[in-house]
């Protein structure tokens, strides 16, 4: 087995002039780095000035997919008929039922409280002690409609009336009230431009949670206002995770190393990178999404791997050319010009294709997470000549005592062992088997949340306990809220209309995810009963439209205008069915919403027309359609890209198959990781999935690269001095990310910790695949692209 | 060269078509999930309503409800089925007679099943009347109630019926308010046999006949009198409706109705007297009272309310006490029936249907799919 042998100053030369360009531009900027020094320090501080700006915030509309239809009727009717931002508050007893004159004035006092808090939409909130919950009574030979409570009962009697009406009462009996008389609910709607979900989170606990609870008398707060809110509480902790693992990244790089240039000297590429990509998203107007966290951490990630590879060559071409400082750092620079460049666009083209998916949170991460990337190579190519210049050189014991370490001994025998023939051809089925058995495990991969309680928190958070709490008191509570809309005024008098309604309700319901439901249908019918004796035979829709029409008259007369929007527009024109979900998981979503589809086709209004969908589970039900309509487009887009940089980096469609299938590798056994785990494809794993589908390509890039560099008529031997090389500090990045990225696991935010492991896997996976698929191909199959391409150089 | 390059090109397309490929496939692996699971649909939900029951033969139990909605049972109501009516309206109220039955409700509906509720057919009536009850005392002979005073008879198995318009009585009206009920809502109707029989409904109205409908009286007098002695006044208007009359023989009946109101009679209705009224019998709350039915003999007698009121009687209604219900069951029943064995069926509002195997001394709920499911509170 040939050693790896240190070449002549003049083989050097010779091999310099192969690519004189680079060396050339790497001397030039040297020559010029005060210019450049100066230039990247102002611009950089100028990021950094904005960077500083930057806001944590999350707008709810830009998680939805604006082009879908459900969409556009969500945006159109979320201000009238309430839209997806409903907290739920629900007060419970353990004994006895709610209804005692403290139970009540509770209630009342909460309710109060609740319609003080910053954006909410006071004419939507729902609770028996609010002004807006009303029941029926017939009063003077006419209906009159009194709040349930116009104060809290003093007496034992007051009780009992609120009690009967209660229970008897549609609209509040199992919506407000629980069917075992348990527990209360209290519903607010938030107007969506005026939310701020750290405000309202606040001012919920500390006005309408913190004062009222006991040990006996428990509230529970759940809905997605809240879910952002626990997010955000949380959300301060991925700063001591960025700190534990900045920590654990410059320790691991200073035994790496042995020295603290060598530790430090990343974390300059990371800071610069990072100033130029927050602060490029600032000036974009864009802010941070907590959940989107783990985007820069992983940009940074890659920043850093490639600063590993140019400090590790630095270091090797510095004992090459005999300890010239200056020699060294051009050849560094010009040897690894072509695997970095073509590293970062991929990265950064590969981040660009989300923006695809028409969903505003996702474009905005593609910009800035693309434009963040991109920066990489300013700081990577641009300033690090200038950088290395400006340090002192590393101690040559240390340099040679590196190379001849335990570490580089272990990567010397893994390459030879990986590169002959024999073990390529064991590795190269090893990674088919592999394969196959991940394609069998990808089935249970789920478009949407794959669980009732939301994915993005660890279910026995406070906020899934909440939320399971209240689905088992009230059956649902995440609305799908389907629009009737009149082609004329006053076609909702028509009781043919009417009763669609209420069949399409009695029909929807049947479903086991589906609480319960209400339309205009339950109100003509409450309104129908209690003109009649309060006899549930009444409660039925009238036959003819003269009595629905004058029932309607007698009840909205008696009911402010503001309160009646909520169920219509004041020319009988506009209305909605509301169902009552149970649960948002990705597969029941997607049933409702097929069955709600063949209904609505099945069963056309009379001069109207049904409106799909909105309200949670509507705007959801669109964001998975969306995304499983570009999951495909994403993944072609996403290869195909680096497809092509690839190919035409080395002139071979082969070459790109070979660095390739080790990233079809990876992304199987991610997906079916993802599949086993229960982690589905939503609005925010996608990014993290897509953005991942790069790492691969770096390591392979290098890898290649530097056995191409190496090949001396011996394609077997280039690898194994390729893997020796290159490979040693592919797998030292690999593990300090992967060590960096496990830090995740400890976040309370679920997301965070399956993103931070699923990221480590795909990063070990990216890992293995590039240092034992690869060689094991290019041993195994000797493609032509290689010779090649060590003959006439990489790119021509 | 040139040659080379086509080659090259050629290869470049073929390789990407086959990496497009793969790719879409491991998306369309992925998208497995995004099947939606089958449609499952559960017998009761939350907002079914049931506003009538009948007993058929044996263990045999038919149910109505809201939108034509109708359930049958074989084995006493543990175990439903649902039948198709044919009709959209609101069913309110059910009669068998043997294997045949008819059920009435909205929209002057009647629908008729030969083989005991498993079929069902239209039947017509020239009226768009609300039906609120029907009584069938044989195969052929029947008689149906509802608003607007509109009653009807057949005596062919309902294949005509002839609607008939209720006299209003006199008695208890005032000048002023004979204007505001000149159209009463009977709700309640009761056959003994084909002469024999009440109607009962709105402001207290009581009517009885004895020669099959010909001729009507009025039975509600002797309730106004007793109101009087109370010192009230002599005014229909403060009695409010009777939503069902039982009479276990031609003497002893009993009604209830809205307000807690239970009234009883010992002599074929000629006096009636108050058991409870709007609370002033501690026993009975003062919520609508809208079905009483009888497990058979002994005087007992079981009736069921707003908020799962369900109160028994064993001396012919004189005295009532509270059953035992499953807790955290609030709903309204509007209707209770027994068949043999002392098995009997209630059914109400929020998908409520319980059952009893002891004459209705206990009561237990039809297990609800959903409910078990999602809602253990339930």
């Amino acid at each position: 087995m040939a050693e790896r042998k240190i070449p002549t100053i003049e083989e050097l030369e010779a091999h310099s002039r192969d690519r004189a360009a680079l060396y050339r531009l790497g001397e030039g900027l040297i020559r010029n780095r005060f210019l450049i020094t100066i230039g990247v320090l102002l611009i950089t501080g100028f990021m950094a000035w904005q960077a500083l700006s930057i806001e944590m915030s999350t707008s709810f509309n830009d998680l939805l997919p604006y082009r879908h239809p459900f969409v556009r009727v969500h945006f159109r009717f979320a201000d009238q008929f309430g839209g997806a931002n409903n907290v739920n508050v629900m007060l419970k007893v353990d004994k006895g039922d709610v209804f005692t004159t403290g139970l009540l004035r509770k209630v009342y006092d909460m309710t109060q409280a609740m319609d003080r808090v910053t954006g909410v939409n006071h004419d939507q909130i729902e609770s028996v002690g609010h002004r807006t919950t009303r029941y029926l009574t017939v009063s003077g030979g006419t209906i009159a409609t009194p709040p349930v409570m116009r104060r809290p009962p003093k007496t034992d009697r007051e009780v009992a009336e609120i009690k009967e009406i209660c229970y008897n009462t549609e609209t509040i009996y199992g919506q407000l009230v629980s069917l075992n008389g348990q527990a209360l609910l209290l519903k607010a709607n938030f107007i969506e431009g005026r939310l701020d979900y750290r405000t309202v989170f606040e001012e919920i606990r500390r006005t309408v949670k913190e004062p009222f609870e006991t040990a006996e008398e428990t509230i529970w707060v759940a809905g997605e206002p809240q879910l952002y809110g626990w997010i955000y509480y949380y959300a301060n902790e991925v700063f001591y995770i960025f700190l534990a693992a900045a920590a654990v990244c410059w320790i691991l790089l200073y035994l790496y190393f042995h020295d603290w240039r060598g530790a430090l000297r990343p974390t300059i590429t990371g800071v610069v990178s990072a100033f130029w990509g927050l602060g490029i998203q600032a000036m974009m107007g864009f802010s941070m999404d907590p959940l989107a966290l783990v985007i820069p951490f992983f940009v940074t990630a890659r920043a850093i791997s490639h600063s590993v590879q140019m400090h590790e060559r630095y270091y090797e071409e510095y004992h090459k050319w005999q300890w010239n400082k200056e020699k060294a750092i051009v050849a560094a620079f010009a040897e690894l010009f072509v695997p970095t460049l073509s590293g970062i666009i991929t990265d950064s083209l590969g981040m660009l294709v989300i923006v695809v998916v028409p969903v505003v949170i996702l474009q905005k991460i593609a910009i800035s997470a693309s434009i963040w990337v991109a920066s990489v190579a300013n700081s990577e190519l641009l300033m690090n000549p200038v950088v290395y210049y400006y340090l002192n050189a590393p101690d040559p014991e240390k340099v040679l005592k590196r190379e001849n370490g335990w570490f580089q001994r272990f990567a010397d025998s893994c390459a030879a062992w990986i590169t002959t023939p024999k073990n390529a051809r064991m590795i190269v089925i090893f990674w088919v088997v592999s394969f196959l058995i991940a394609l069998t495990q990808i089935r249970h991969l789920t478009i949407g949340d794959p669980t009732a309680a939301t994915p993005l928190l660890h279910l026995e958070s406070p906020y899934n306990q909440a939320h399971i709490e209240i689905q088992k008191y009230f059956g649902g509570i995440e609305p799908l809220i389907i629009v009737v809309e009149g082609r004329d005024k006053e076609v909702l008098k028509n009781p043919d209309l009417l009763r669609q309604l209420e069949k399409f309700q009695r029909h929807m319901e049947r479903d086991r995810d589906i609480g319960y439901s209400f339309s205009l249908a339950d109100i003509i019918q409450a309104i129908n009963m209690t003109f009649y004796d309060m006899q549930p035979r009444w409660g039925s829709i009238p036959a003819s439209a003269r009595r629905v029409s004058s029932l309607f008259f007698y009840y909205f007369a008696g009911t402010p205008p503001g309160e009646s929007s909520k169920f219509l527009d004041p020319s009988y024109t506009v209305s909605r069915v509301t169902f009552y979900c149970a649960n948002h998981q990705g597969d029941n979503i997607a049933r409702i919403i097929q069955e709600a589809r063949k209904f609505v086709a099945d069963n056309p209004l009379p001069n109207a027309d049904w409106r799909l969908a909105g309200g949670l589970i509507g705007v959801t039900a669109a964001a998975n359609e969306e995304i499983l309509k570009n999951n495909l487009y994403m993944h072609g887009l996403g290869f195909g890209t680096i497809f092509l940089i690839v190919m035409f980096t080395y002139r071979s469609p082969v070459a790109a198959v070979v660095m390739m299938i080790g990233l079809f590798l990876a992304d199987g056994v991610v997906n079916a990781y993802m599949g086993v785990r229960n982690i589905g494809i939503n609005l925010q794993s996608l990014p993290v999935v897509t953005v991942g589908v790069g790492f691969g390509i770096d390591y392979a890039l290098y890898i290649v690269s530097r056995a191409v560099e190496e090949y001396d008529g011996d394609i077997n031997d280039a690898v194994r001095l390729g893997l020796a090389t290159a490979g040693k500090a592919v797998a030292f990045t690999a593990a300090t990310l992967i060590t960096a990225t496990v830090l995740w696991a400890f976040s309370n935010i679920r997301f965070c910790s399956e993103m931070g492991l699923l990221l480590a896997l795909w990063m070990g996976i990216s890992f293995l695949g590039a240092c034992t698929f690869v060689p094991s191909a290019l041993v195994l199959w000797h493609p032509k692209f290689f010779v090649r391409a060590a003959r006439e150089g990489i790119i021509a | 060269m040139n040659t080379d390059r086509a080659h090259l090109a050629q290869r470049c397309a073929s390789l990407f078509v086959a990496l497009f490929t793969l790719a879409t496939l491991l998306g369309l692996a992925g998208c497995h999930g995004e099947q939606p699971t089958a449609w499952s649909t559960s017998l009761l939900v939350r907002t079914d309503k049931f506003l009538g029951v009948a007993h058929v033969t044996g263990d045999t139990f038919v149910s109505v409800g809201y939108a034509g909605r109708i359930l049958r049972t074989e084995d006493a109501g543990n175990t439903w089925e649902d039948v198709d009516s044919g009709v959209v309206w609101t069913l309110n109220n059910v009669s068998f007679a043997g294997e045949h039955g008819w059920a009435v409700g909205h929209n002057g509906a009647v629908i008729h099943s030969r083989d005991g509720g498993k079929t069902w057919a239209a039947q017509t009536a020239d009226t768009d009347k609300t039906l609120m009850a029907v009584s069938f005392v044989d195969q052929l002979h029947g008689w149906a109630c509802g608003d607007e005073s509109t009653w009807m008879w057949t005596d062919n198995g309902g294949e005509t019926w002839n609607v008939e318009r209720m006299d209003v009585s006199q008695i208890g009206l005032s000048e002023f308010t004979s204007l505001a009920v000149p159209d009463i809502i009977y709700y309640s109707v009761q056959f003994l046999d084909k002469n024999i029989g009440w109607m009962v409904g709105e402001y207290g109205n009581v009517r009885y006949t004895t020669d099959g409908g010909k001729t009507w009286g009025a039975q509600h007098d002797t309730l106004l009198d007793e109101l009087v002695e109370q010192g009230g006044v002599r005014d229909v208007m403060v009695m409010g409706a009777f939503f069902k009359v039982h009479f276990s023989d031609p003497d002893n009946g009993v009604m209830v109705g809205a307000g807690g109101a239970i009234a009883k009679t010992t002599d074929g209705g000629q006096n009636w007297t108050w058991i409870a009224r709007e609370g002033s019998n501690a026993d009975v709350p003062a919520l609508h009272l809208y079905d009483v039915d009888t497990p058979g003999g002994n005087g007992r007698l079981v009736l069921a309310g707003m908020n799962a009121v369900v109160l028994d009687t064993t001396d012919s209604g004189a005295n009532w006490g509270p059953t035992q219900t499953p807790d955290g069951v609030y709903t309204w029943i509007n209707a209770v029936a027994f068949g043999e064995n002392g098995k009997g069926v209630l059914v109400g509002g929020k998908g409520t249907i319980m059952t009893t195997g002891d004459g209705g001394k206990s009561w237990q709920l039809v297990e609800q799919e959903v409910e078990e499911e999602q809602a253990a509170a339930h």
